[in-house]
């Protein structure tokens, strides 16, 4: 028998027995700013690829939530810090090692610009809207001019966005769980298929619906793809990596990872997909509530078994 | 200049003075500490072998932590120790996150704290607080380049490991095996 | 870590063993039935059951017809207020006090115990 244990009484709130140090906050913040990501990636795409008189909905109708969806992702990160008043620091430096400011820095960005992007489409969504101020007006005149570069500019910025939620958590070598460089990819696959499943939700143009659909079933392939290369990695790695995978493998997370992120998540959406595109006709809520829950709840997992996997003790 | 400590895990009896003595010398507040005690037992009776290994923060030459920080309040002072500047510090959990020793901690009062080495001591000339007070000598602490130190002639005698060596992180607690 | 039974009331060394565990060897362990961690109250030999339950630390470290606790804990007085109930008492049970006739000395490792695995007091009530 072999035994390891503290005997001088450690018991540290949050981190013993067990780390815990991030709570529901921080998934939220990620799924939020996938979300974000996906919505705002197909906004500025649909735009580039002159589409824009036949997707309403992606490019002008589903932004509206990118500004609100990013602003409560980023209070959910500003309720984690444990020394909030001290939260200004992270826009007094720059470091390229860390993810978290990557992060930070890209809110920065994405968030003002998601909101000049929701602006300069105000009037043609409402047509009775009215800036009252004439400098609103002669800067909105401004940003519709150079739709085009913002455009390019916010799905640059989407992309790294959606990557920096799965970088956040892969940065650190010491979560076996987390420590592979699939994540980023499979976060940023994952928040574009959540931003679809909304815009299809809100889109009243069948036609958009179809080309959303397809492009849906795409992501959700790669996804899956994604998800068993990255169980094919753990599996071929350390013992800490094949402890880390053997948590969803018959161990605490396999029913809640298996049937309510893999099967209800994006198997059973998908199928709905197929059917719909094969002419039968499916409310399109279904799939696309499936694909939010599964992708809050795959965000929730991945926090909440990263934090219990590690190398010592 | 590369501080560094090796820790006799066969003369260690895990009698804790070393966790009191830095909760006392720190200010740690109660429930928390900066070090703590490992046993480790492998065998079975009567053939049982103990390892007893006082640990801490291993103020590693590639050191997660201060990769993750988004604001630059870990960083590493002269002698490789890592240090915490309190208030840059936000309080997010990278840090935490990244440590494959579990050796940092959120303090009630918002930032996040860890072994210093005792920083204090050493610029007065002292060893850590932890080291002065072992009753049976099995820390040893000092620089690694100069080979008079302690912990240099503890290492050229001895067989050490580290822990973690896969995490990739070069720590520099050494414990002799 | 403690100094008899005298010291397991201060915060700093509670802090760091706030209660005594009953070292049993997994052999023994298994014969028995008894987790890790799992709370046991002990009987000797003259029928005397401790006050208070004490957790099982299954280990190595201990021959199998024998246990160990730490000596100084399971105190009966409320007002140490973090020590009040915590482990068992080992001089509780130690009923049984040889002495040896020409120097006077004691021997008290002549007792021996035995697991109970419910509550003796509750046991007591529903009977």
């Amino acid at each position: 028998m072999k035994e390891e244990l503290f005997v001088s009484g450690r018991n540290i709130p949050n981190i013993d027995p067990y780390l815990h140090i991030w709570h529901w906050q921080i998934p939220l913040y990620l799924f939020l700013g996938g979300l974000a990501a996906g919505i705002l990636f197909f906004a500025g795409y649909f735009v580039v690829m002159q589409k824009e008189k036949d997707m309403q909905a992606s490019v002008k109708w589903a932004p509206l939530l990118a500004p609100f969806a990013l602003a409560l992702g980023l209070f959910a990160l500003f309720l984690d810090l444990k020394h909030q008043l001290y939260f200004w620091r992270l826009y007094t430096t720059v470091r390229f090692t860390s993810p978290m400011s990557w992060g930070a820095w890209t809110l920065m960005f994405i968030t003002p610009l998601s909101v000049i992007w929701v602006a300069s489409y105000m009037k043609e969504m409402f047509p009775r809207w009215d800036w009252k101020f004439e400098i609103l007006n002669k800067f909105e005149a401004f940003a519709i001019k150079y739709r085009k570069t913002m455009a390019w500019t916010i799905m640059a910025l989407a992309i790294i966005l959606g990557v920096y939620t799965g970088i956040l958590l892969s940065a650190f070598n010491a979560r076996p769980l987390w420590n592979t460089s699939i994540l980023g990819p499979l976060f940023l696959v994952s928040g574009l298929s959540t931003g679809l499943a909304f815009t299809m939700m809100i889109s009243k143009s069948k036609y958009e619906r179809k080309v959303l659909g397809r492009i849906d079933l795409i992501l959700i392939t790669v996804e899956l793809f994604l998800i068993t290369h990255m169980f094919m990695g753990f599996l071929a790695g350390s013992a800490a990596k094949i402890e880390a995978a053997e948590l969803f493998l018959g161990g605490d997370f396999t029913v809640t990872f298996w049937a309510f992120v893999v099967v209800l998540g994006l198997i059973f959406p998908a199928i709905m997909e197929i059917l719909e595109l094969r002419g039968y006709h499916v409310p399109i809520w279904i799939p696309s509530t499936f694909i939010l829950i599964g992708g809050l709840v795959f965000r929730f997992v991945m926090v909440e078994a990263g934090q219990i996997t590690r190398f010592l003790y | 200049m590369r501080y560094a400590m090796a820790i006799d895990t066969k003369k260690c009896v895990g009698c804790g003075d070393c966790v009191v003595a830095c909760q006392t010398e720190n200010n740690v507040p109660h429930g928390y500490c900066r070090d703590w005690i490992v046993e480790n037992v492998s065998g079975s009776y009567p053939n049982v072998e103990i390892e007893l290994r006082s640990e801490r923060c291993n103020h590693c030459d590639n050191a997660p932590c201060v990769r993750c920080c988004p604001t630059g309040a870990s960083h590493i002072v002269e002698g490789g120790i890592v240090m915490v500047t309190h208030n840059e510090c936000i309080g997010c959990g990278a840090c935490i996150e990244s440590c494959p020793y579990d050796a940092r901690y959120s303090h009630p009062e918002g930032y996040v704290d860890k072994c210093t080495f005792c920083k204090h001591r050493l610029d007065k000339g002292q060893n850590p607080a932890c080291v002065e007070v072992c009753p049976t000598k099995c820390l040893h602490f000092g620089d690694l380049d100069d080979p008079n130190s302690d912990v240099s002639k503890a290492l050229k005698n001895r067989r050490w490991k580290v822990l973690a060596p896969e995490a990739g992180t070069k720590p520099q607690l050494y414990f002799l095996t | 870590m403690h100094t008899f039974s005298r010291t397991t009331n201060n915060p700093n060394l509670d802090d760091l063993m706030d209660e005594n565990k009953l070292w049993v060897n997994p052999r023994v362990a298994e014969i028995w039935g008894i987790e890790n961690g799992q709370k046991v109250w002990l009987k000797n030999q003259d029928d005397v059951v401790s006050s208070f339950p004490i957790k099982v630390r299954v280990t190595e470290r201990i021959r199998w017809d024998s246990v160990y606790m730490v000596h100084g804990f399971g105190h009966k007085e409320k007002r140490l207020s973090r020590s009040y109930g915590k482990g068992a008492s080992d001089s509780e049970l130690v009923t049984h006090v040889m002495t040896d006739p020409v120097m006077g000395g004691t021997g008290m490792r002549g007792n021996f115990v035995t697991f109970l695995l419910g509550n003796p007091k509750k046991e007591e009530v529903e009977s």
